[in-house]
């Protein structure tokens, strides 16, 4: 007996520690499961036996390499007609369908293939004809190597919450309800390879006004996008080519991602009252709750961010040579990255509280870039570069960085600090380059940290770069010939060498049910200690 | 251990913000102020009264060591190798924690590593995991065990 009720007692507590857990959490879990689990806990007691009967979680992947359509077939529609009855109103909490070929289906040559392709998406049709009797909150339809035409009553289901469709085409216009009554439930809309039109797309997002998170990316046969009126907009990931225009209008966007392909004309953000042409050159952002923002451009030569909360700014021009004149109205600003071949001009910095700063310089070099690589980290408090060096594409390596050049803008004060200095190089740098690299870095600014990728191709440039920063005599007898000016040699007093690991990817993220694992890499860092009187 | 940016600037005596919070068990924290700003609980309080961070923030349903884990994974941006050395408990209690705290993407994470551990495990291994006490007769179960019985193929041994 007295077993039993300290049994009882351990039960109470521990079900007390869960109990402190509200079911969508418990159901995040059970969601995450495949089918089968989730089905399994079902029987470890009646809490979870009702919160499993309280929803219904329809999981199918197909993979065309390791089984045949007409084993998967019957697997789901044994489920999907073992259901309750609509008429009984259960709710299917999710239906994902992860169609899988393989990649000889892309062609449309094979008669067989054409016979056989028809035949399940015959069926795929049947399928969704019948989840959409019911009740379902998240839709899934994932299709690898072919595309699926996308039935267009898929849109008269009201209860969405979120849809992600891959791999599709939605090229029938899509109806819906009655326009009075939109399917107004929808939170998260996902389209990723998606074939359609622009006024299909503004016709679904005109009728999913409750909208908080939508990501488009590779939509084909897009020309414009026009976002507004979506009032609860938070997160917004937009990766299209557009050739026209891209309106985003929404008050309470605190994500944005954009990468702009194409040749976008016409951008306009919230605040504007009319609608503005800036032409081909100009973006403009003034939302006013935007927390993050993430650019990707090209065709781009003015950028003017008036964000009052904003706090990551990630800008992006790589592979393009275009000026680019930033101009930056965001006091709470906290990390600033650019990545890119030209350095931008950046205005309104100079009231930031000190954002942690990268920039990723990718240069093949250009006279007078030592001085504007100067005045950039002058700007900011300490920032980190990642300098990455091509030699011989555009200019030659005497070009770049050449201290003869700091002499000539009369710069008398000791260069400013660095957090941390990267190196990459391409390989066919000749190593009569390295002196011109490390001088001309090395006069333009002072690193504390100096970092080299530890890589097979780096060998011959580390080796210089131990050789170089540890042979220093104690009075330097160079730069005698110039009164106003020291090279590096003079200010540094001491290195020390050590090898570091770090994760490949800077933040690795975590996707739903899938962790990515982080690989290390490893470099060879020059710690330096400076003396700057 | 690998440096951080964040230490290397405080090994500068730049001021990193900090706000010290309060355990359940009493311990004062000061955490780095990027980290408190994902607890939603705690950023919404700091940022509306834009007080002194000295103040310990209470935190009644979070034990000190379990704050420890959470600073460690958000700090590790999210490190599946570290989290796999945590134990079962430990797991639970970051997961309440998570949920308390009102952090997301910790939320999706831990979420995430409880179903991978749960996958094809037994009923008894679940039951055991979240302390779940078997509430059905012996005739309820197999009838439910015969409706699931599909299900129990193929399970890991626990």
């Amino acid at each position: 007996m007295s077993e039993e009720k300290e049994a009882d007692i351990t039960g109470n507590s521990d079900s007390d520690m869960m109990t402190q857990l509200p079911d969508p959490i418990l159901e995040n879990i059970l969601f995450l499961l495949p089918t089968a689990d989730a089905a399994g806990m079902s029987t470890v007691s009646k809490y979870w036996l009702n919160l499993w009967n309280s929803f219904i979680i329809l999981h199918f992947s197909f993979h065309e390499s390791t089984q045949k359509f007409e084993n998967f077939l019957p697997l789901v529609e044994d489920s999907l007609f073992s259901l309750p009855s609509p008429a009984k109103n259960p709710i299917i909490h999710s239906f994902t369908l992860n169609m899988h070929f393989g990649k000889e289906r892309r062609s449309p040559f094979d008669m067989d293939g054409v016979r056989y392709i028809s035949e399940v998406t015959a069926n795929v049709n049947d399928w969704i004809g019948l989840v959409l009797k019911y009740c379902v909150k998240h839709l899934k339809l994932i299709f690898t190597n072919i595309q699926y035409n996308l039935p267009s009553e898929i849109f008269m289901a009201k209860s969405f919450l979120s849809m992600h469709i891959q791999g599709c085409s939605i090229m029938g216009y899509p109806f819906f309800s009655g326009d009075n009554a939109p399917f107004n439930c929808l939170r998260e809309l996902v389209l990723l390879k998606v074939e359609t039109s622009s006024n299909r797309i503004h016709k679904i997002l005109s009728h999913s006004r409750l909208l908080e998170k939508i990501v488009l990316k590779d939509i084909s046969k897009m020309n414009s996008l026009i976002i507004y009126d979506l009032p609860r907009l938070s997160y917004a990931e937009i990766d299209v080519a557009l050739e026209e225009s891209l309106e985003i209008e929404a008050p309470n966007l605190c994500t944005l991602i954009l990468h702009l392909k194409g040749s976008v004309q016409t951008y306009v953000s919230d605040h504007d009252s009319g609608y503005g042409n800036y032409g081909l050159k100009k973006i403009v952002f003034e939302h006013a709750k935007l927390e993050t923002v993430e650019l990707r451009f090209n065709s781009c030569a003015r950028l003017q961010i008036a964000c009052s909360n904003l706090r990551t700014l990630f800008l992006s021009n790589k592979g393009f040579d275009n000026r680019l004149d930033v101009e930056v109205d965001a006091p709470k600003l906290k990390q600033l990255h650019y990545e890119g071949n030209v350095i931008p001009s950046f205005h309104g910095m100079e009231s930031l509280v000190k954002p942690t700063v990268t920039l990723k310089l990718g240069i093949g070099g250009r006279p007078g870039l030592d001085v504007a690589v100067r005045s950039c980290i002058e700007m900011f408090n300490h920032p980190t570069v990642h300098l990455s060096y091509f030699y011989g594409e555009i200019f030659k390596a005497q070009e770049i960085l050449w201290p003869g050049q700091v002499q000539q803008a009369e710069v008398t004060s000791p260069p400013p600090k660095i957090k941390c200095l990267i190196w990459s190089i391409s390989p066919s740098t000749p190593p009569l380059a390295y002196q011109f690299l490390l001088d001309g870095s090395l006069c333009s600014c002072h690193p504390e940290i100096l970092r080299v990728e530890a890589h097979p191709l780096n060998w011959e440039f580390i080796r210089f770069l131990s050789h170089e920063l540890h042979n220093i005599e104690e009075n330097p007898s160079c730069c005698k010939d110039e009164p106003k000016f020291r090279c590096w040699r003079h200010y540094l007093k001491s290195v020390n060498v050590e090898i570091q690991s770090h994760p490949e990817s800077e933040k690795p993220k975590t996707s739903r049910g899938k962790v990515l694992t982080k690989i290390l890499k490893y470099s060879v860092q020059f710690n330096m200690n400076w003396s700057r009187d | 251990m690998q440096k951080t940016e964040g230490e290397e600037s405080k090994a500068e005596n730049e001021e990193v913000k900090q706000v010290t919070l309060m355990t359940s068990d009493g311990v004062k924290m000061k955490v780095e102020i990027s980290i408190v700003y994902e607890m939603e609980i705690v950023r919404s309080f700091i940022e509306v009264n834009d007080a002194d961070h000295s103040v310990p923030f209470p935190l009644p349903n979070v034990s000190s060591h379990t704050l420890d884990l959470i600073i460690e994974l958000v700090k590790n941006e999210y490190d599946d190798e570290f989290m796999k050395t945590f134990s079962h408990d430990e797991l639970k209690e970051v997961l309440v924690a998570a949920n308390y705290l009102n952090m997301k993407t910790l939320l999706d994470f831990i979420a995430t590593a409880i179903a991978n551990l749960l996958e094809k495990k037994s009923v008894e291994f679940i039951r055991n995991f979240f302390n779940i006490v078997n509430d059905f007769t012996p005739e309820e179960e197999a009838e439910i065990r015969k409706t699931n019985e599909w299900v129990f193929q193929d399970l890991d041994e626990d």
